[in-house]
């Protein structure tokens, strides 16, 4: 019985532990007197894996695009998809902040590569209560090649399908397979001047993924 | 709404007049924010069969749903323009910042749909941010100068609006149940009836930018 990718001869039973540093497929053959069997296993590597569990921002860049006030995207405790902290498009007044500022147009960012990958995909939950059709979350990937955000997702008013059942939204973006010079950006805009909805208002991202093979 | 659509920055400055028609009576029109608290259905997925206002909408994970579009089901696009698609009369809701000498500098254009004017209050409103909203309409454009501008009619008066590079400008598109195709990726919504499907209240999707 043996591995591929240079782990060479295993015992009949047991475990292997592998340690690869980028998606990998190993494949296993078995051979006795009655022929030889093959099995496959592929171990996936995210290029991103944030659950803003840690620090914040960390990898992430933020920034306004808009109004006099100092509000931005932060680490929120009010709720998350999973563990016990998610981002918030408001958070930067308080972590436990629920609601978001009339007329905020905020971001967050973060570089990644799909150098050497043939295909990739995104996927991480949500949750966005807005003014429906005013004020959206968009979500962009940011390609250096052609100096363009390229929007890939865009949510407004109550839409908290990838929040509540714990499945990400997961958005295939192996149009950007190959690039070295890529980020992913989500992105707040208010631009109606009322009240948010009924509290939670705002958007909320958690568990952001980005796997490439 | 997985369609790739590329922000055009275009390389002229522009200069982009536009005149606000306040009508008495629309000044203050809170439609807009008479959301419901909470959408009780919501599909995610692309169009795998129509049949009269019947759709059928395949998900993520393969599974099928029922939407029946209603009489007042609203079916709206979405688009990211440049700013020189931008023609006089269209209605437009621009935020932006106060400077220091009083003038404006846009952050955001939004593009109103016919349907969706009548619903905007119309006029010009700070915002908690600090920064202005003001809903217009466009009277005239040009393209060539140093800056790019836009003028804006307030009350019988106009207002100037600088708009920067790369300012995200959205032009919101009311469609006919009869434009959606199969193969279109649509967000529904709506309330779920007895038998499983929804009633739509809207089916949202985005158009890729031209160009």
């Amino acid at each position: 019985v043996s591995i591929d990718q240079g782990i060479g001869s295993v015992s009949a039973s047991g475990s292997q532990t592998v340690s690869p540093t980028s998606t990998t497929t190993y494949t296993l053959t078995a051979t006795n007197a009655g022929g030889t069997v093959t099995a496959s296993c592929t171990v996936t590597i995210a290029l991103v894996a944030e659950g803003f569990e840690g620090t914040f921002p960390g990898a992430w860049t933020v920034g306004k695009m808009g109004g006099a006030i100092n509000v931005t995207w932060g680490a929120n405790r009010f709720m998350a998809a999973s563990g016990s902290w998610s981002a918030f498009c408001a958070s930067s007044l308080s972590p436990d902040n629920n609601v978001y500022t009339d007329g905020i147009y905020t971001y967050m960012e973060r570089p990644f590569s799909l150098y050497g990958y043939s295909s990739a995909a995104l996927s991480f939950n949500y949750y966005v209560n807005t003014q429906q059709y005013y004020d959206y979350l968009n979500v962009f990937i940011y390609d250096a090649s052609t100096s363009s955000y390229n929007l890939i997702m865009g949510s407004s008013g109550f839409d908290t399908m990838y929040w509540s059942s714990g499945s990400p939204k997961t958005i295939d973006i192996s149009t950007y397979a190959g690039k070295s010079s890529l980020k992913i950006r989500f992105e707040f805009q208010n631009m109606y001047p009322s009240s948010p909805p009924p509290l939670p208002s705002g958007a909320w991202v958690d568990n952001v993924v980005i796997t490439a093979h | 709404m997985n369609t790739m659509r590329r922000i055009h920055r275009p390389a002229v400055p522009a200069v982009l007049f536009l005149s606000l028609m306040l009508l008495a009576g629309t000044a203050v029109n809170g439609s807009a924010q008479n959301q419901p608290a909470a959408m009780t259905a919501a599909i995610d997925g692309t169009i795998s069969d129509m049949s009269g206002t019947v759709l059928t909408i395949t998900v993520a994970d393969g599974g099928r749903k029922v939407v029946e579009l209603q009489k007042d089901t609203l079916v709206l696009a979405r688009q990211f323009v440049a700013l020189e698609s931008i023609k006089p009369n269209d209605p437009l809701g621009v935020a932006a910042r106060r400077e220091s000498d009083g003038s404006l500098t846009a952050n955001g254009i939004k593009i109103f749909s016919p349907e969706l004017w009548t619903r905007v209050r119309k006029g010009q409103f700070p915002m908690q941010s600090g920064d202005v909203m003001t809903n217009a309409l466009v009277t005239r454009y040009a393209v060539g100068v140093q800056d790019r501008l836009q003028y804006m009619k307030i009350d019988n008066g106009t207002t100037a609006i600088m708009v920067p590079e790369g300012t995200r400008i959205t032009r919101m598109i009311t469609d006919r149940p009869a434009d959606l195709k199969t193969g279109m990726h649509v967000i529904v919504r709506g309330t779920p009836n007895a038998d499983g499907s929804v009633a739509a209240s809207s089916v949202s999707f985005a158009i890729p930018a031209k160009g």
